[in-house]
C-alpha cells in the first residue's frame, strides 16, 4: 500500500475539490446533521428526540458544556484560594496573581485607577470566561458555547445593561436622557434615533462577532476533520491526518484575540460612560 | 442549527456568568489583590526594620568605638598618674633623707662645737693656772691665790672680746 497512498490521496483531494464546486454538501455527516453538534461528554444529560436526559427537552447541549465550564472555574478558583500565602507562594499562586495583576493593568489602562479596583473582577471575569467557553470547543468531546448565539446573546446583553447602569447611576437618569437628545435640541428629532440605534448596535455587534468567529473557527475544524474521512481513505480506511491542527492552534489565538476584544469593548464602553459623567459636570 | 436565542436559555447562560463572576470575585480577585496588598506592606515593613536595625547597629558601633577610646583614654591617664606618683614618692624619699642627712650633720656637728667648746674651757683653766703659776714665780709674792684667778679669768675674757 506504500505506493498507492499518495495517489489514492490524490485522487481523492481531486474529487472532493471537484465536489465542492456544487457546495459542501459532501461534507456533512449522514443524515444532514450539522456537524458543529456532535456530541458532548454530557450528552447523557441533555434531551433530543432520540434519547431522554435529565434536563428539558428546551436546553440545548451548550447550557450544561457551559454550566461544566463555569462550575470548574470556580472550583479551581475556590480551591487555590484555600493555600494563598504571603510569603513563598506556589506555581499556581504565582500564575493567578500573575493573570489578576495582569487583568488590573489592562483594565487600569482603559477606565483609569479610580474604577478599576471596582471593574477589574466584572472585566476580568468576562475574559476569562469568554476564553475558557471558546477553548473548550478545542478539547475532543466539547464544543464551544460561544460559538451560539444563546451564549453570546446573553454576555452582551448583560455588558450592555451593565453599562447602561453605569451611566444613569454616574450621569443621572436626566442628564443619561438628555445625552440621548444630542447637543443642538434642534437636531434632536434626528440624533435621538441614531443614538438609540447606536445604543443598541453596541451589544449586537458585541455578540456577533464573538459567535461568528468562534463559530467560524469551529466550523473550520470540523470541516477540516471531514476533509481527511472524504480524501485520505485508502482501500476503505481512513488514514487519520491531523489536517485541522494547524487551524486549531490559530483557534487558540482567535479565542484569545476575541476574548480580549469583547472585555475591552466592554470596558471601553464604560470608560465612555464614565467620562460622559465628567463631561456634564 | 437555531441561531435566534431564547430566553430561558439566555437566562442560564446569564446565571452561569454571574455565578462565574461571583466566585472570581469573592475567591480570586478579593484574595489575591489583598495577597499582594499583604506582601507589598510586608516588603515595606521589613525595609523599615532593615534600616532601623542597619541604624541601631551603627549607633551601638560608634558607641562601641567612643567607649574604646574612653577606655584608652582612660588608660594612659592611669599610667602617667601612676608615673607622677612614683616621682612623688621618689622626691619624697630622697627629700626625707637629705633632711635626715642634714639633721644628723647638724648634730654631728654640735657635738664637734660642744667638745670644742669643753676642750676650750679646759684649755682656759689650765692657761689661767698656768698664767697665775708663772706670775707667782715672777712676781713672788704671795698672792690671793683666788684673786689672781678672778683676774686672769677677767683678762681671758677681756681677750675674747679683743679676738672678736
Amino acid at each position: 500500500m506504500g505506493s498507492a497512498f499518495p495517489m489514492e490521496f490524490l485522487s481523492n483531494l481531486w474529487s472532493w475539490i471537484a465536489m465542492s464546486g456544487h457546495g459542501l454538501t459532501g461534507l456533512s455527516l449522514e443524515g444532514g446533521e450539522n456537524p458543529l453538534e456532535h456530541p458532548t461528554w454530557l450528552h447523557f444529560l441533555v434531551t433530543t428526540p432520540q434519547h431522554k436526559g435529565l434536563l428539558p427537552g428546551w436546553v440545548p447541549e451548550i447550557v450544561p458544556v457551559t454550566w461544566f465550564v463555569a462550575l470548574a472555574l470556580c472550583a479551581t478558583v475556590i480551591i487555590a484560594s484555600r493555600t494563598l500565602k504571603v510569603q513563598n507562594p506556589g506555581k499556581f499562586q504565582l500564575a493567578l496573581e500573575f493573570i489578576v495583576t495582569s487583568l488590573e493593568n489592562f483594565v487600569r489602562g482603559i477606565v483609569g485607577d479610580a474604577e478599576a479596583k471596582i471593574l477589574t473582577p466584572i472585566i476580568g471575569t468576562t475574559f476569562i470566561f469568554i476564553l475558557s467557553l471558546s477553548l473548550i470547543g478545542l478539547v475532543p468531546g466539547f464544543i464551544s458555547p460561544t460559538a451560539n448565539t444563546n451564549t453570546t446573546v446573553a454576555l452582551a446583553l448583560m455588558a450592555f445593561l451593565f453599562v447602561q447602569y453605569v451611566s444613569i447611576s454616574r450621569q443621572g437618569l436626566l442628564t443619561y436622557l438628555k445625552h440621548f437628545l444630542g447637543e443642538p435640541l434642534w437636531l434632536a428629532p434626528l440624533m435621538l434615533p441614531l443614538h438609540i440605534v447606536g445604543e443598541l448596535a453596541r451589544p449586537l455587534s458585541l455578540s456577533i462577532r464573538l459567535f461568528g468567529n468562534i463559530f467560524g473557527e469551529e466550523t473550520v475544524v470540523a470541516v477540516l476533520v471531514l476533509i481527511v474521512t472524504k480524501i485520505a481513505v485508502v482501500n476503505g480506511h481512513v488514514i487519520p491526518i491531523p489536517f485541522q491542527f494547524p487551524m486549531m492552534l490559530f483557534a487558540i489565538f482567535g479565542s484569545l484575540v476575541q476574548s480580549l476584544v469583547f472585555s475591552m469593548l466592554v470596558s471601553i464602553y464604560i470608560a465612555v460612560a464614565l467620562a460622559g459623567h465628567e463631561e456634564h459636570r | 442549527m437555531d441561531i435566534i436565542p431564547k430566553g430561558p436559555v439566555l437566562i442560564l447562560q446569564a446565571l452561569g456568568f454571574l455565578l462565574v463572576l461571583l466566585v472570581f470575585k469573592k475567591y480570586l480577585f478579593g484574595p489575591v489583590r489583598s495577597i499582594l496588598d499583604a506582601r507589598r506592606a510586608e516588603i515595606e515593613n521589613q525595609y523599615e526594620s532593615a534600616g532601623a536595625q542597619k541604624k541601631a547597629a551603627e549607633e551601638l558601633k560608634t558607641d562601641y568605638e567612643k567607649r574604646l577610646t574612653g577606655i584608652e583614654e582612660e588608660m594612659r591617664a592611669k599610667i602617667t598618674e601612676a608615673i607622677k606618683d612614683g616621682q612623688a614618692i621618689r622626691e619624697e624619699i630622697i627629700s626625707d633623707s637629705r633632711t635626715k642627712a642634714d639633721q644628723i650633720l647638724e648634730k654631728a656637728q654640735a657635738e664637734i662645737s660642744r667638745e670644742k667648746e669643753l676642750a676650750l674651757a679646759e684649755l682656759k683653766g689650765k692657761v689661767a693656772d698656768l698664767t697665775v703659776a708663772a706670775a707667782g714665780k715672777l712676781i713672788d709674792a704671795n698672792l690671793d691665790d683666788k684673786k689672781h684667778r678672778d683676774l686672769v679669768n677677767k683678762f681671758i675674757i677681756d681677750l675674747d672680746e679683743v679676738a672678736r
